[in-house]
């Protein structure tokens, strides 16, 4: 067994008293190794805490660079990171708060072609994923490869974790078989989050990791914590092995990793510049001159009442996403019209809810109020 | 009379409660009070063909009613219904 050095002894002394910690667990935490999926709001507390407490490898999984917004929760990262490789920005702080450990960079985005070669080095996953298809990718490769998966997830002011381990447990799709539909459960990036809510969960996260890697006490496996921030409550519900499940159940059918973009029907990452597709999109230049032509188009904005306080386009008429399926008659399907919300992802989706009821006058503003603001008028602030 | 329970992400179709008071004497009896009442939220909880959605967990108190005995899983009036949908956000 790999053996501490002087500096390390005192560097983990407050371990060292713990009697279910002690020398050989901070030993095993020194051999032991952990892949944190996503430098994000999780990933952040996740991983600063596992090399605080001396996880002797950690790998970081993501693809995206550290921009402004990220820095209300992303603690990981700092102001002089912006614009920078997320997982080199983690990387240089992790290090610079503990230099005993190795962390890989892995600047990549976590797909099925690597995501079994790169999980297969470390001895437990967590899930800090902020997407559909990379959570249930996450969940297959920790079933395939017999190791547990920390999961975390977070909106607004809730958030959930557990311990999803096969061999001694229920797995992700054994609670939540197949994802919502496209649109249905918003995203941080469209619904917004407490800055403070993902330190809650990444810690609870990061402690579940280190008590599976010291084998000791009660793991969340079996178990979901739930938490509400807003009316300070935390609740646990009971998880059992779904015999239906299928990638963990006695007739499971899925053997292999699949297309988890196609299985979820969405993009493994935020669209911060929605598209919806070349022949449906038009950008914020092209709309600034139709808007000062003779016939200008409709203006829809499915963007959240609140939102409009930040930013607003004049004359525009706000219909929040989830209401327009049910106020579709207020709109005229004759009328040229252009949806627009934060950053092109929302309206992409009201568009296509706008051409499934008949209507063919329709264009998504790419990048959204955000573009606008950018392109056209830039004293309108960005969000 | 048993609670309903539901998360952030679902009380805005709640009139912003996250628990509510039904009436029923079963979790589909609770649901279809549920719905009856607040209209909006039916789509996030049932598919077009009436079915709870599969990203939908319910539980009675701390179990999952899957173990249960589904939406015909019997509640008394101390029980708390909890509608637990997945959430992605990292």
């Amino acid at each position: 067994m790999s053996d501490l050095t002087r500096e390390e002894i005192l560097r983990y002394s407050r371990h060292l008293l713990i009697p279910e910690v002690g020398l050989d667990g901070q030993r095993k935490l020194k051999q032991s190794s952990a892949l944190v999926i996503g430098t994000g709001g999780l990933g952040s507390p996740v991983s600063l805490y596992l090399a605080a407490a001396g996880v002797g490898r950690i790998g970081l999984v993501d693809y995206d660079v550290v921009d402004s917004t990220n820095l209300q929760r992303q603690v990981v990262h700092g102001e002089s990171k912006v614009g920078k490789l997320k997982v080199e920005s983690a990387r240089e702080r992790l290090l610079d708060l503990n230099h005993f450990i190795q962390v890989d960079a892995i600047n990549a985005p976590f797909t099925s072609e690597n995501a079994l070669r790169i999980a297969a080095e470390y001895d437990i996953i967590i899930d800090g994923t902020d997407n559909f298809p990379t959570r249930y990718l996450s969940n297959d490769v920790a079933v395939f490869l017999g190791k547990p998966n920390v999961y975390g997830s977070i909106f607004r002011f809730d958030g959930q974790a557990s311990v999803f381990y096969a061999r001694e447990g229920p797995c992700y799709r054994c609670l939540f078989p197949e994802p919502p539909p496209p649109g249905l459960v918003p995203t941080c990036a469209e619904g917004g989050v407490l800055g403070v809510l993902p330190g809650t969960i990444g810690s609870i996260q990061a402690t579940e990791a280190l008590k599976m890697l010291l084998g000791i006490g009660s793991s969340l496996v079996g178990r979901l914590m739930l938490y509400n921030a807003l009316d300070m409550e935390f609740d646990f519900v009971n998880l059992r092995k779904n015999p239906k499940c299928r990638v963990c159940g006695p007739n499971a059918d899925i053997k292999e990793l699949i297309d988890y973009e196609e299985f979820c029907g969405v993009p493994g990452h935020d669209h911060e510049e929605g598209s919806a597709g070349a022949e449906w999109d038009t950008d914020a230049p092209a709309l600034d001159s139709r808007l000062q032509g003779a016939k200008p188009p409709v203006l829809l904005d499915v963007r959240e009442p609140h939102e409009l306080q930040i930013s607003a386009l004049p004359g525009a008429l706000n219909i929040p996403l989830g209401q327009l399926a049910a106020r579709l008659a207020e709109l005229d399907s004759a009328q040229e019209m252009v949806v627009f919300c934060k950053a092109g992802t929302r309206s992409a989706r009201a568009l296509e809810l706008l051409v499934s009821a008949g209507f063919r006058r329709v264009k998504n503003l790419r990048g959204g109020i955000n573009a606008w603001a950018k392109e056209v008028d830039t004293r309108l602030p960005i969000y | 009379m048993p609670t309903l329970r539901v998360p952030t992400l679902l009380k805005y179709y709640l009139d912003n409660q996250t628990e509510v008071t039904l009436t029923g004497a079963t979790v589909a009896d609770v649901l279809a009070q549920l719905v009856a009442a607040h209209p909006k939220i039916h789509t996030h909880i049932f598919d077009s063909s009436g079915n709870v959605r599969r990203h939908i967990n319910l539980f009675v108190n701390a179990d999952n009613i899957r173990d249960l005995n589904g939406l015909q899983t019997p509640v008394g009036a101390d029980d708390v219904v909890k509608v637990l949908p997945s959430v992605t956000g990292g």
